[in-house]
């Protein structure tokens, strides 16, 4: 596939970025326009592959791109996402309600002051971002460049030359995971007197931005890291409060395919039968994401899944061989950090049903993965 | 037997294969079990590399020296290393003996990413190299004192590594510190409040 071609004013295209490590949704809903749904970093060049790829197609970066949204505070997620604000300069960030209020600010904050001295945590992007809006507002004479993302709340709403409507809505968090969210970041106060500094290390998986986006005949789920509960919360929040009338055609698989953010009612009520299903693989952790049993429960749901990278690491470097070596028994399975960025791109034209599906290494279909784990 | 001995031809001792299973003590004083003691088809190999490994790692400096009690004459390779040794450079290649490199201490900070019970997952980055290469790997719980606040994610921790030779065995002798940042200070909490409040001010104007 040439990865410089642009889609054409009527081609709805979603390409989802990942080094194994990482994860970061390009969505062209229409008309030249872009919206940018977390960010990764290319390990080996340090660049962003969603800018990259948007620069490479000669697409006006400062321009057409709407909206930089942050799901959550995980680094697989907003590593360099505040350097992607930076080159989209018209664009407004987004993030979960829950991430605006006294709660958090007082956390990033105790944050910046227990990692002095340390190495930078993934809240100086927060921390980067806020600057980075507040400088805009005062460029722009005011305007605001920074939106709350809670349930039903559209963050696009545009009309394009043809008449037709462009949407793109939050569908989390809850209102009841918000609150539930303040009341853990109140009590996770991390600065007290007398008391070791350390950063600060809450899991912001469940009050994580979920988007439903139309756009044309097209609808697009992305699921971010969603968790399916607890009650009220998660993906038992959506689906007691959200019942469209029309199913979406692809789906960002949550949570790199993990079964605690995997929900059958999902794939029943929100999603059309046999959906493109695409997600990035998480093998930073002990047992890599997703694994033979979230593969298999993928497949089974869909024929047509494909993952940005396998989760099983890549052959070791001779850099890592050497490391290996000097480390001896003491370390158990050395690996690469994580591999070369692949990317799943999926384009549908306005008024044809079919995504048209496309790799770059080293994405693969997901039934690919099954295939060499189990030979394995 | 030298430190830099090549690997020997012949069968191992009894001595040699009590060492097998005995526990042996490192520099650091931690006790770890011997795990690179390999007995393939009668040939003792006492390296802590594979040999995959050890031809994917070129030797800084390699051995010339063999094991006093394995005569060159007596193995198929002798006459070649005999004629190898009186040159003033010996290619190791050439001659076919197994070698594996001199390294000193290595120096490396980690950042914990994971903590599953004894187990926990850390980015390692060398501090003896210019690349900043890291890479990922899993530690025992154990080797690394946590104090009274555990592990957590995001723990930094610098450890030293150096391979050593304890009674002709290599193992690695290592020191983990966990890195303890201080503790709050009255002025580091009125500095909290002091720009949360001004961070919440900046706030109100930005939200849309």
């Amino acid at each position: 596939m040439s990865t410089s071609e642009l889609p054409g004013t009527d081609i709805v295209e979603v390409s989802i970025f990942g080094p194994g490590k990482g994860e970061s949704v390009l969505v062209h809903l229409g008309n030249g326009k872009w919206i940018i749904v977390d960010s990764c970093v290319d390990p080996a060049t340090n660049g962003i592959p969603a800018i990259e790829y948007l620069d490479g197609m000669g697409v006006s970066l400062d321009r057409d791109v709407l909206m930089v949204l942050g799901t959550h505070a995980h680094d697989d997620h907003i590593a360099g996402i505040s350097r992607a604000l930076s080159f989209c300069k018209s664009a407004f960030f987004a993030c979960s309600s829950a991430l605006t209020g006294e709660e958090f600010v007082s956390i990033l904050e105790e944050d910046f002051q227990a990692e002095l001295g340390l190495r930078k945590s993934a809240y100086s992007e927060y921390r980067k971002i806020l600057d980075i809006v507040d400088d805009r507002r005062k460029a722009a004479g005011g305007k605001r460049f920074l939106k709350r993302a809670v349930e039903a709340l559209p963050l696009i709403d545009e009309t394009w030359q043809d008449g037709s409507k462009c949407r793109v809505t939050a569908l989390s968090p809850s209102h009841e995971a918000v609150t539930r969210a303040l009341r853990i970041l109140a009590n996770a106060s991390i600065a007290v007197e007398g008391k070791p500094r350390r950063p600060f290390r809450g899991d912001p998986n469940e009050f994580s931005v979920v988007l439903w986006i139309e756009s044309f005949d097209k609808i697009i789920l992305l699921g971010a890291d969603l968790v399916n509960g607890p009650v009220g919360c998660g993906w038992m929040g959506i689906l007691s409060e959200f019942a469209p009338t029309e199913v979406a055609s692809l789906f960002k698989v949550p949570h790199h395919g993990a079964p605690n953010a995997d929900h059958p009612e999902v794939w029943e009520r929100l999603l059309a039968k046999d959906p493109v299903a695409l997600l990035a693989p998480f093998s930073g952790g002990r047992r890599p994401r997703p694994d033979a049993a979230d593969v298999d429960r993928i497949s089974a749901r869909t024929r047509r899944a494909f993952i940005t990278a396998s989760p099983v690491p890549t052959l070791p470097s001779n850099v890592v061989k050497r490391y290996k070596a000097d480390l001896g028994n003491l370390a158990i399975n050395a690996r690469e950090q994580w591999g070369g960025v692949g990317q799943v791109r999926a384009r549908s034209k306005a008024g044809q049903c079919e995504w048209e599906v496309d790799l770059v290494s080293p994405a693969e279909e997901l039934q690919r993965v099954k295939t060499r784990r189990k030979r394995r | 037997m030298s430190d830099l001995t090549a690997s020997s031809t012949s069968a191992p001792s009894a001595s040699s294969q009590e060492l097998d299973t005995r526990p042996s003590g490192d520099l650091a004083g931690n006790t770890v079990r011997n795990t690179f003691f390999r007995q393939e088809n009668s040939t003792l190999s006492n390296h802590t590399l594979d040999r995959a490994d050890a031809e994917s790692v070129r030797p800084a400096v390699f051995a010339t020296s063999s094991d006093s009690s394995t005569p060159a004459a007596e193995s198929p390779q002798g006459p070649v290393i005999e004629e190898a040794l009186k040159a003033p450079f010996v290619d190791v290649d050439a001659i076919g003996i197994q070698t594996w490199p001199i390294r000193g201490m290595q120096k490396w900070e980690g950042r914990i990413l994971e903590v599953d019970q004894d187990i926990f997952t850390a980015e390692l980055t060398s501090l003896d190299t210019d690349d900043k290469t890291t890479i990922i790997t899993e530690f025992r719980t154990k080797v690394l004192e946590a104090g009274d606040g555990g592990l957590y994610p995001g723990d930094l921790f610098y450890m030293t590594a150096r391979p050593v030779r304890i009674r002709g065995l290599l193992t690695t002798s290592y020191s983990l510190q966990i890195r303890r940042p201080g503790n709050w200070t009255p002025k580091d909490i009125d500095d909290i409040k002091e720009r949360t409040r001004n961070r919440l001010e900046m706030l109100k104007d930005n939200v849309d």
